[in-house]
C-alpha cells in the first residue's frame, strides 16, 4: 500500500512537472474561481438543514430516555425504601414475637455443637433409703468443651426454691423412686425399666454452671441417652438438671414442663 | 484578542460579542465537519452520518465547547470528525461505496435548461477530478475550498507548516486545471 502510495505520487509529481509549464498564474487563477464557485454550489446540495434537523430530533429522543431512566431509578430507589422500612418493621415484630417464644422453655433449635464427650452412663448412685446419703452422680469420661445447646429460657421470677419437690417430673415411670435432700437442694429419683435399662433423674440447686451462662440461659450437655442441662436462675443460683437413661426427647419434655413449674408459679 | 465565551458577530451595522450556541457552531462549521469525513469516506451519505454523529456530541459537550475560542473549536471539530471517519473505514466490513461518477441521471434531466445541466456536469466532473488527487492534495482542497479553512487554519489542524499547505494547493489546482481541461466551463457569466 505504501509502495501503490509512492508510486501514486510520483505519477501525480510527473504530471505536474509537465503540466507546470501548461498552466500560468492566470489558469490557476481561473481554476481556483472554478473550485470556489462549485464548492458553494456543492456545499448547497448537501442536507445540512436536514442533518441539523435529525441532529436535535435525536438529543430530544436521548433527553427524554434520560428522563425516563432517571424517573425509573427513582420509583425503584422509593419502592426500595419503602420495602427496607416494610421489612425492619416486619423484622421488630418478628424478634418479638422471638422473644415471647423464648420466655417459655423449649428445647433449643440451635445446636451448639462443641461436646467432646458423653457422660458415661456409670449411673450407680448410692440411693437407699436413707436420704442423708449422697447421690454419687456419674463420672464424665472427657471433660465437654462446650454446651450442645444453648437457649434462653427466662428468669423465674421467685429463684429461692422452698420446695424442690415441685421440679420433679410428673412424666417419670412409676419404678422410679424419688430421693428428696434434707437441704431441699436436691431432688433425684432411679429407677430400672422391665428390659433392665436404669433411668437417673436429678435436679439440684448450684451456684454457677461448669461454663458462664447469662442469667435466664440454659446450657445442655447431651450424650447418648444423657441430657444435662444448667439453668442460670440467677447471680449465683444455677438450676442443674440430668437425665439419664432417657430418650432426648422425653428428657427435653421433661424439662420443659418442669421449667413451665417454675416461670408459671 | 478572541473573546472566551462568544464570538464577534458584525450584526445590524455593529460588532457585536453574541454567545456562542449551538445553532451559531453549527451554521459556522458544519461544513468544516462535513468535508472533513468526506475527504476520509469519499461517500456523502457516510459523511452525512459522521455529521450527525460529531454534532450530537457538540450539543452533549456545549459547556466545554462554549469556552473555546474559534481556532481551538475548528481543531476539536476537525479532529473528532476525522478519527470518527477513520473508525467508520475500519469498522466497515465492506468497502464504501464511493461516489458514483458520472451518470445517466444528468443525461436524464431533460427538464432542466442547459446551463443548469451544465453547471450539474460541471460540478459532477469537478468531484470526479477532486477524487482523483492523491490524499495530500485532496485533503487541502477539500479543506481550502468546500471546508472554507484558510492556510494557517489547515496548517493547525493537519499538522503541516503553511508553506508546504500552500504549495500544495497550487500543486492542487494545476492538476486539476489538467484533469479537468474542456470540461471546466470559465465563468463568464
Amino acid at each position: 500500500m505504501n509502495d501503490d502510495r509512492c508510486k501514486n505520487i510520483t505519477q501525480t509529481n510527473e504530471l505536474f512537472e509537465n503540466m507546470l509549464d501548461l498552466c500560468d498564474a492566470e489558469e490557476l487563477a481561473k481554476i481556483d474561481a472554478v473550485l470556489h464557485s462549485v464548492a458553494d454550489q456543492i456545499n448547497a446540495e448537501v442536507d445540512f438543514s436536514g442533518i441539523k434537523k435529525r441532529v436535535l430530533a435525536s438529543e430530544q429522543k436521548r433527553s427524554r430516555i434520560k428522563q425516563y431512566l432517571l424517573m425509573a431509578a427513582a420509583a425503584l430507589l422509593v419502592c426500595f425504601g419503602a420495602a427496607a422500612i416494610i421489612g425492619g418493621v416486619g423484622l421488630n415484630f418478628s424478634h418479638h414475637k422471638t422473644q415471647e417464644a423464648m420466655n417459655t422453655i423449649r428445647p433449643s433449635e440451635v445446636t451448639n455443637s462443641g461436646v467432646q464427650g458423653l457422660p458415661t452412663s456409670d449411673i450407680n448412685p448410692q440411693i437407699t433409703g436413707n436420704v442423708s446419703k449422697e447421690t454419687s452422680e456419674p463420672s464424665y469420661s472427657t471433660i465437654p468443651t462446650f454446651y450442645t445447646r444453648c437457649n434462653y429460657a427466662g428468669i423465674p421470677d421467685d429463684a429461692d426454691f422452698t420446695s424442690i419437690s415441685t421440679l420433679l417430673p410428673s412424666e417419670l415411670p412409676d419404678y422410679m423412686s424419688t430421693l428428696i435432700d434434707n437441704e431441699s437442694k436436691r431432688i433425684a429419683s432411679k429407677g430400672t425399666d422391665s428390659s433392665g435399662e436404669e433411668k437417673y433423674f436429678e435436679c439440684t440447686i448450684i451456684e454457677s454452671a461448669p461454663y458462664k451462662l447469662k442469667v435466664g440461659e440454659v446450657g445442655e450437655f447431651e450424650g447418648e441417652g444423657t441430657l444435662v442441662l444448667y439453668w442460670q436462675l440467677g447471680e449465683g443460683s444455677c438450676l442443674r438438671v440430668k437425665f439419664y437413661g432417657f430418650r432426648i426427647d422425653d428428657a427435653s419434655k421433661m424439662f420443659k414442663n418442669v421449667s413451665r413449674k417454675i416461670t408459671e408459679s | 484578542m478572541q473573546p472566551l465565551f462568544g464570538v464577534v458577530r458584525y450584526i445590524n451595522g455593529e460588532w457585536e460579542l453574541a454567545e456562542r450556541n449551538f445553532d451559531m457552531i453549527y451554521n459556522d462549521y458544519s461544513r468544516l465537519v462535513y468535508w472533513a469525513a468526506y475527504k476520509v469516506v469519499s461517500n456523502c451519505e457516510t459523511a452525512e452520518d459522521i455529521t450527525q454523529s460529531v454534532f450530537e456530541k457538540v450539543i452533549r459537550h456545549m459547556g466545554k465547547l462554549s469556552e473555546l475560542n474559534d481556532a481551538q473549536l475548528k481543531g476539536w471539530l476537525y479532529k473528532v470528525s476525522t478519527n470518527l471517519a477513520l473508525d467508520t473505514t475500519r469498522k466497515s466490513t465492506r468497502e464504501l461505496l464511493k461516489d458514483e461518477p458520472l451518470g445517466d441521471d444528468v443525461a436524464d434531466s431533460d427538464a432542466l435548461p442547459d446551463i443548469e445541466v451544465e453547471d450539474k456536469l460541471q460540478r459532477m466532473a469537478v468531484r470526479q477530478a477532486i477524487d482523483k488527487l492523491d490524499d495530500i492534495y485532496k485533503e487541502v482542497v477539500l479543506l481550502h475550498y468546500f471546508s472554507e479553512m484558510t492556510v494557517r487554519e489547515i496548517s493547525q489542524n493537519t499538522g503541516i507548516s503553511e508553506g508546504t499547505v500552500k504549495s500544495r494547493l497550487v500543486r492542487a489546482r494545476t492538476l486539476l486545471a489538467g484533469l479537468l481541461g474542456s470540461e471546466v466551463v470559465y465563468d463568464e457569466r
